[in-house]
């Protein structure tokens, strides 16, 4: 294919170079991110062989709790996945000046498209692959499957993770052709909530009251099951490659082969239909995007957010202008609000159903248990959501930043306006969404109060990593998003977010279980375990999100642009 | 206004720049020439505080550029050779934000921001997204936000490229003028005849070291059988 051998040749030099950069870097340094990533892998590695085992030890019905949550796994990791693809895809094909580079050479359009779909489906896709074998590792081992199952592990994942790339592709593709650039904004929202609103549908038509279960097992076995039944949906691709790994780890090949074979089958169909899709209408696509209305007028102080900004005039002015900056920058990126729009209509779906776990009928292990995986999820989201999109705050100063370089201000004012005004915005969401949460689970009051505590410090720890990563790490010659998160930096800033908040939660779990499950300690040994629980958080959040901030703002004062 | 001593810059084992002493005093229109890769656009990065020399020192109107940087820069524009600028702000948004940086007291900047709109004949285009400006229309409004507080030094890397002829012209004469009011201009530029027309002094640099420096005429003067700049400039870089 013309220009395909070029463009191979210009990443395998690229490689080249970033690994001969990587080799001109200390020694010290490299090791202890290697090892850093490893012990995180490995750290992953436990976790998960943790809770399959914890899953396992249920008597009777563990193999189907195991089971179960790798349809869980997979069926999420294939919708999140296609939905960041649609986003990814959309900036990579359409908005990247690589491809308008691209289209100025005598190069076919495929050759492009599947040049830039490839990239795509890294992007979207390296940290799921990160975390997902393990997952798959720790399911092994507790299964106690053969050896060979685990040389099969990467031939899962290669149409695992292109496929959902290649449903997000086809449906840019299409839009794209027909339909006005200017709307794209609008066929993105869509796309969300109609994706988003098939999942609570699928969930909410399969819930059904449980309240008759008979004992505790009963009553969580009918409840999971009904819950997750979608999940096992014969037309769901998720479900294909859930069975194939289920089949193939007690040794059934027939339907372990059928079920891997009908998803890659699929993969490859749709693959054939992006090629002919693209072989048609990618240019044209492309050259709309470029050609389309560009007059809408912004009058300079006018509109919601200008009036908005009069609320916080009291901000030192150059303050309130870089602020209004990043959000009219913000509001104006469909790339950068659409996932943002993912993120909070996901939460609002999991706010939504935790109104259907019954408290009342649970015992205090589940009741502890419930508040406390509630914790983890915030957490979770509130570390994905500070690695997605304040960790790129500073990159996407970009080349702009001779602006702010040049200005009369220091960089420590630059970096505490991000870090307070983000870390207002984080504070208000995550203090929110874990009261009305616990609210909903009803919580003991005690636990409500660690909760929130829990969730303030670490949404301070949390901004400080991600601003400060951000601004020790930044990549300004990058401008898409997805590549700038997929750097070291990000990476970085994921695992350290990812420990810090488990290491949170862990240090109050133990004690609460001790004290309000098992009964093991006096009321006594719980304060002061408790106290020195807090002692530790405390300690954690003020290394986690002071110290890369102070690290961040002496690199950025030597930096040089 | 300028005063550089013994400056160098190091990149790895490049030197980019060598031992650079020079002195502009307020009022004076520099140009700044080189072969690419000479070491100009470096210069002048040090000059706007965005890069840090390796040795020697850098003071804009007696303040370090190292331990002095914020004072300086209050002093300083810089109009960079590419107009990188927040493609998803409008050119109206963009004067706006810098005068709010540099704390122009609001009601000047809007009637200064007007002003230079209308001189530059980018009234219409303001409050369009920059995404969608000509490179053209983006160094007209990075050179408007470069005069919008009234600096005492403009320094300007390749200010013409990209410019019709009229606003080329008008880039000219507001620089002049901004000159003979007593602004120090620091110019970088490929641009032969264009030094040679509007600079009082002009430098040659050449593997990052000053190997020429004086009136256009001094120059001229020392090297044999040259009638315009562009001779002199490429006999001396050739020697060298």
């Amino acid at each position: 294919m013309d220009g395909l051998r070029a463009i191979a040749k210009s990443q395998v030099w690229m490689l080249r170079n970033n690994i001969a950069r990587i080799k001109e870097e200390p020694m010290l340094k490299v090791s202890f991110i290697l090892a850093f990533m490893c012990l995180f892998w490995i750290g992953a590695l436990i976790l998960f062989h943790r809770g399959f085992r914890f899953l396992n030890r249920f008597p009777f019905v563990g193999s189907i709790l195991m089971d179960e949550t790798i349809y869980l796994f997979f069926a999420a990791l294939f919708v999140m996945l296609a939905l960041s693809s649609v986003i990814v895809c959309y900036v990579t094909f359409y908005t990247s000046r690589e491809v308008d580079f691209l289209f100025s050479k005598p190069i076919q359009d495929t050759v492009i498209f599947f040049y830039r779909f490839f990239q795509s489906v890294f992007f979207s896709s390296w940290a799921f692959l990160f975390l997902g074998v393990p997952f798959i590792i720790a399911y092994a081992i507790i299964k106690q499957v053969p050896f060979w199952f685990y040389v099969t592990i990467p031939f899962y994942f290669i149409p695992f993770l292109i496929l959902p790339t290649a449903l997000a592709a086809l449906i840019i593709l299409i839009f794209m052709s027909f339909l006005d650039f200017q709307k794209m904004k609008y066929v993105i929202i869509a796309i969300v909530l109609a994706v988003l609103a098939g999942i609570y549908w699928a969930y909410k038509i399969n819930i059904r009251p449980a309240f008759s279960a008979r004992t505790e097992i009963d009553f969580v076995m009918n409840e999971l099951l009904q819950h997750l039944r979608f999940l096992r949906h014969p037309l769901f691709p998720g479900c294909w490659i859930s069975r194939s790994i289920i089949c193939s780890s007690v040794s059934r090949f027939r339907d372990a082969a059928f079920y891997f074979m009908s998803f890659a089958i699929t993969t490859l169909f749709v693959l054939q239909i992006d090629w002919f899709i693209a072989q048609r209408a990618f240019f044209s696509g492309w050259a709309a995007s470029r050609g389309g209305r560009k007059d809408r007028r912004y009058p300079v102080e006018k509109g919601i957010i200008n009036r908005m900004a009069q609320m916080i005039a009291f901000l030192p002015r150059s303050t309130l202008a870089m602020v209004i900056k990043d959000i009219k920058i913000f509001l104006r990126d469909p790339g950068q609000w659409s996932q943002f729009l993912i993120y909070f209509s996901i939460l609002g779906i999991y706010i939504f159903n935790l109104r259907n776990i019954p408290t009342e009928a649970v015992n205090p292990f589940w009741r502890v248990s419930i508040t406390f995986l509630n914790l983890m999820a915030t957490l979770l989201v509130l570390a994905s959501l500070t690695v997605r999109f304040l960790f790129p705050l500073m990159s996407l100063e970009g080349n702009k930043i001779w602006v702010l370089g040049l200005a009369p201000i220091t960089f420590r004012r630059l970096i505490f306006q991000k870090f307070v005004i983000n870390l207002l915005g984080i504070l208000l969401m995550s203090e929110s969404l874990i009261y009305a949460t616990n609210v909903i689970l009803e919580t003991s009051r005690s636990m409500t109060y660690v909760s929130c505590g829990i969730a303030g410090l670490a949404s301070f720890g949390l901004v400080g990593l991600s601003i400060g990563l951000g601004s020790i790490y930044p990549n300004f010659k990058e401008d898409n998003t997805a590549k700038i998160v997929s750097g070291f930096g990000g990476t970085l800033n994921l695992i350290i977010a990812l420990f810090y908040s488990i290491a949170m939660i862990g240090a109050f779990a133990a004690p609460v279980y001790s004290y309000e499950v098992q009964g093991s300690i006096p009321l006594r040994t719980f304060r002061s375990m408790k106290a020195i629980a807090w002692i530790i958080t405390v300690a954690a959040t003020v290394v986690v999100g002071v110290a890369p901030v102070l690290l961040g703002y002496r690199r950025l004062e030597q930096m040089e642009y | 206004m300028i005063e550089i001593k013994e400056l160098t810059k190091k990149f790895g084992n490049t030197v980019a720049v060598d031992n650079l002493t020079l002195s502009i005093p307020e009022g004076e229109f520099f140009a700044f020439l080189g072969p690419n890769g000479a070491g100009k656009t470096t210069t002048i990065k040090i000059i706007a505080g965005l890069l840090r020399p390796t040795q020697g020192s850098v003071f804009v109107g007696g303040y370090s550029m190292t331990s002095k940087a914020i004072e300086a820069k209050r002093l300083i524009s810089y109009v960079p050779d590419v107009p990188y600028v927040y493609e998803k702000l409008t050119g109206r948004e963009f004067l706006y934000f810098t005068g709010e940086l540099y704390n122009i007291d609001r009601q000047h900047y809007q009637k200064e921001i007007e002003r230079l709109l209308g001189l530059f004949s980018m009234q219409d285009y303001g409050d369009m997204l920059m995404e969608n400006y000509s490179h053209g229309m983006k160094q007209k409004v990075v050179i408007c936000s470069a005069l919008l507080h009234d600096p005492r030094l403009i320094v300007i890397d390749e200010p013409m490229v990209g410019l019709d002829p009229r606003s080329v012209r008008l880039v000219k004469d507001i620089l002049k003028e901004r000159s003979r009011q007593g602004t120090a201009i620091f110019m970088a530029t490929h641009t032969l005849s264009l030094a040679e027309e509007i600079a009082d002094r002009v430098g040659i640099i050449h593997n990052g070291r000053l190997i020429s420096l004086g009136t256009v005429d001094e120059i001229k003067m020392g090297v044999e059988d040259s009638v315009r700049l562009e001779d002199v400039f490429l006999k001396i870089t050739a020697e060298e």
